[in-house]
């Protein structure tokens, strides 16, 4: 399961996944599933690390604000990639929540899909390997151009 | 029409070299054919019966006459000769190789064309009036709102994984020639008391397995909000959408599930939290656009010149043309001319590269170097001069396109059905001949009058058929090809769904069948006047049912 970030691997991630037996550990940084967020509140009120929330595709993102305004990361899922839900999840969390730190998407993620993910504001994937630094350097900047605006756009536009 | 710039042309090539890398991809083996599968798909490329398809993109059916010629180096070099144009407008090339598709990408991007989103799961090629900007009773010119929205789909980052496909078709005239209520989103352009352009916008239509008629959603949407709008709808659509079934996964059916007031009004919901400015088309961008559109040098001619008059009266078989193939232009002394790709017992829709190469040399010759592709899959020259018409009709004649059978029984919107396509249970171009060849006699069918017949060669209605005056549905039973007739669907601005007639008849019959039913017509209309549809909706099925059904 390679995570990629900035266009490589990251060797160590800091993130812990909690699953429903596991208890929160007292340190380090944790992403916990949205449907036991409530359950773990209160032992992650005393948590000494950064808190991420994994957010399935089928809930409505608007729904969680509150809680996603304190996350530190935040998690879709691309459970096949074919389902596109998470690109429209993630542009209500960076456009309309004004969500600002780290959008992960995780699953199928499929090379060709990344730039595409990228302007929905997504900015680390986690998914199946194999992962090939420069098939993912030349798929991403393949395509310089762009006729709309996204988070955090760094292609070029017509007049621009 | 619109002529790209630096920018158009970059985008083009880049993506034209994306394809080339993800083609060498998967022959290396890099990527599984299941991993290509949707790249290539989002690209127009079709894995078929027999061969790879590739769907080229005709944005709204508007093609410049380097851009013909194009297309029939294209079907000369890389396929057996010939094109076929599609009821979206666009043109399929049947027979390429897989190895050669990166080329081929390369000779669209020299005249500015792509074959981006002509498939997959995305927003498709924007269809519209193939008479835009043309026709007498148009509005107002619907082109660059068209030209916009291709813009804004190309490539869209957040609708590319959609549940299933999406199509727009936008309407500027009164009357809808752009079938806009059996798309997943129809537009019908719209001025109002002080001369204001808005959109009303209508959604959820479609065909297929459950055909639906589009329902009205936005009431007078401002120029400045189209895009935002079609962004909440969009957005709707992918988060709520079906992915469960693939054949419930059509915006038709969440609309249908939900109902067309919920989703309207969770679309006002979307809508009301967007940063509207950051998503609307950039500023003067649509003025730029438009200006492509701006009428050509029209001249100042007289409404009726004697030569036509003339000509009319000394050639039967050119009147026969002039009457069914020529269509009112909005400038006195011009007319609409439209070419039928419905030849008696041809493949409807078909053409060779010499016949493409025949009307880019009209169109340079006689209507400003600009054709039209409509969605009845038929060509048009736009803006000819009617004192051009005799010349014209001649040179067209000579190369089997002078057939006088557009909106006639002949002029059949057919899909590929099972000679082609992997999807299909029965033949339809063989149906489409044996209807054409019954039908053949000019006389007959202007006797009868406007009739339009759609023939599927499956459930996913390709061929329109539940739009039909008389619809065809091509089915197996055991083994055995049979079709089912359907009667009195519209694609017009009163669009319905056709009924069934009752049991299906074997592909030996069916021309026979269309055959009574047309008859029963003819005894049952008050006057000539009353066509086909009209006699439906006046009588129901039931007189027709007999004469099909009561010896059996």
């Amino acid at each position: 399961m390679p995570i990629i970030k900035d266009g490589a691997e990251v060797r160590d991630d800091p993130w812990l996944m909690l699953t429903d037996e596991m208890d929160v550990p007292t340190e380090g940084d944790v992403i916990i599933p949205l449907a036991l967020a409530s359950e773990k509140a209160e032992r992650l009120s005393n948590h000494n690390g950064r808190i991420g929330i994994a957010i399935p595709n089928d809930v409505n993102i608007e729904d969680y604000a509150a809680l996603i305004g304190t996350a530190d990361l935040i998690q879709l899922e691309l459970p096949a990639f074919t389902d596109g839900r998470a690109y429209s999840q993630a542009r209500l969390l960076r456009e309309e929540l004004g969500f600002d730190k780290e959008l992960r998407v995780k699953g199928d993620v499929l090379v060709d899909q990344a730039a595409y993910l990228k302007r929905c504001g997504f900015d680390s994937f986690d998914f199946d390997g194999p992962f090939d630094a420069e098939i993912w350097a030349r798929t991403l900047s393949i395509i310089s151009s762009g006729y709309q605006r996204n988070y955090r756009d760094s292609l070029k536009h017509r007049g621009a | 029409m619109y002529i790209y710039d630096d920018f158009d042309e970059t985008f083009v090539r880049e993506r034209a070299a994306q394809f080339r890398d993800q083609v060498e991809r998967r022959l290396s083996g890099a990527l599984t054919e299941e991993q290509f599968r949707p790249l290539r798909l989002m690209n127009g490329v079709y894995l078929q019966l027999h061969a790879y398809m590739l769907r080229v993109a005709i944005p709204y059916g508007t093609l410049s006459s380097g851009q013909m010629r194009q297309l029939a180096m294209i079907a000369r070099k890389y396929d057996k000769g010939y094109g076929h144009f599609t009821t979206r407008q666009n043109i399929q090339y049947n027979w390429p190789k897989l190895k050669d598709l990166p080329d081929i990408l390369d000779d669209l991007a020299d005249v500015g064309m792509h074959a981006i989103q002509t498939s997959g799961n995305c927003i498709r090629n924007v269809t519209s009036d193939q008479w835009a900007g043309v026709a007498a009773d148009e509005v107002t010119d619907p082109r660059p709102y068209a030209e916009l929205m291709r813009q804004w789909s190309s490539l869209h980052p957040e609708f590319s994984y959609l549940p299933r496909k999406f199509k727009i078709a936008i309407t500027g005239a009164e009357q809808d020639r752009a079938a806009i209520a059996f798309h997943d989103i129809g537009i019908r352009v719209k001025r109002n008391e002080t001369g204001e352009i808005g959109f009303d916008v209508y959604v959820g239509g479609g065909l297929g397995r459950t055909p639906m008629v589009a329902k009205k959603i936005g009431e007078f949407i401002s120029v400045n909000d189209l895009l935002p709008y079609l962004i909440a709808i969009l957005r709707a659509y992918n988060l709520e959408g079906r992915r469960d079934n693939k054949y419930k996964a059509r915006i038709k059916i969440l609309v249908h599930e939900k109902g067309a007031e919920a989703f309207k009004a969770r679309v006002e919901e979307i809508f009301a939290g967007l940063d509207k400015d950051k998503l609307r088309a950039p500023q003067g961008e649509l003025e730029r656009i438009a200006k492509f559109f701006d009428n050509p040098a029209y001249e100042t001619l007289e409404i009726e010149p004697a030569s036509l008059r003339e000509a009319r009266a000394d050639n039967k078989a050119f009147d026969a043309w002039v009457r069914r193939n020529v269509a009112a232009h909005k400038t006195d002394g011009y007319a609409i001319a439209n070419i039928s790709l419905k030849p008696v017992e041809g493949i409807p829709g078909d053409a060779s590269a010499e016949q493409m190469e025949l009307v880019a040399q009209m169109a340079d010759d006689y209507s400003f170097g600009e054709i039209r592709v409509s969605h009845e899959q038929n060509l048009v020259l736009a803006h000819v001069k009617k004192s051009d018409l005799y010349t014209i009709w001649q040179a067209l004649e000579a190369n089997g396109l002078g057939t006088p059978n557009i909106g006639a029984i002949t002029d059949m919107i057919t899909c590929p059905g099972l000679d082609y396509c992997a999807l299909a249970t029965a033949r339809s171009i063989p149906i489409a001949q044996k209807i054409s060849h019954k039908f053949s006699s000019s006389e007959r069918q202007s006797e009868i009058g406007d009739l339009k017949i759609k023939i599927s060669g499956c459930i996913n209605a390709c061929g329109h058929h539940h739009a039909g005056h008389i619809g065809i549905l091509g089915l197996d039973k055991k083994g055995e090809e049979y079709y089912q007739i359907t009667l009195g669907g519209s694609g017009d601005e009163n669009a319905a769904v056709g009924e069934i007639l009752g049991p299906g008849f074997s592909a030996d019959d069916v021309a026979d069948a269309i055959d009574t039913l047309v008859e029963r017509y003819i005894q049952l209309r008050s006057s000539e006047g009353e066509t086909f549809l009209d006699v439906v909706k006046r009588v129901g099925l039931e007189p027709f049912k007999e004469a099909l059904y009561a010896d059996h």
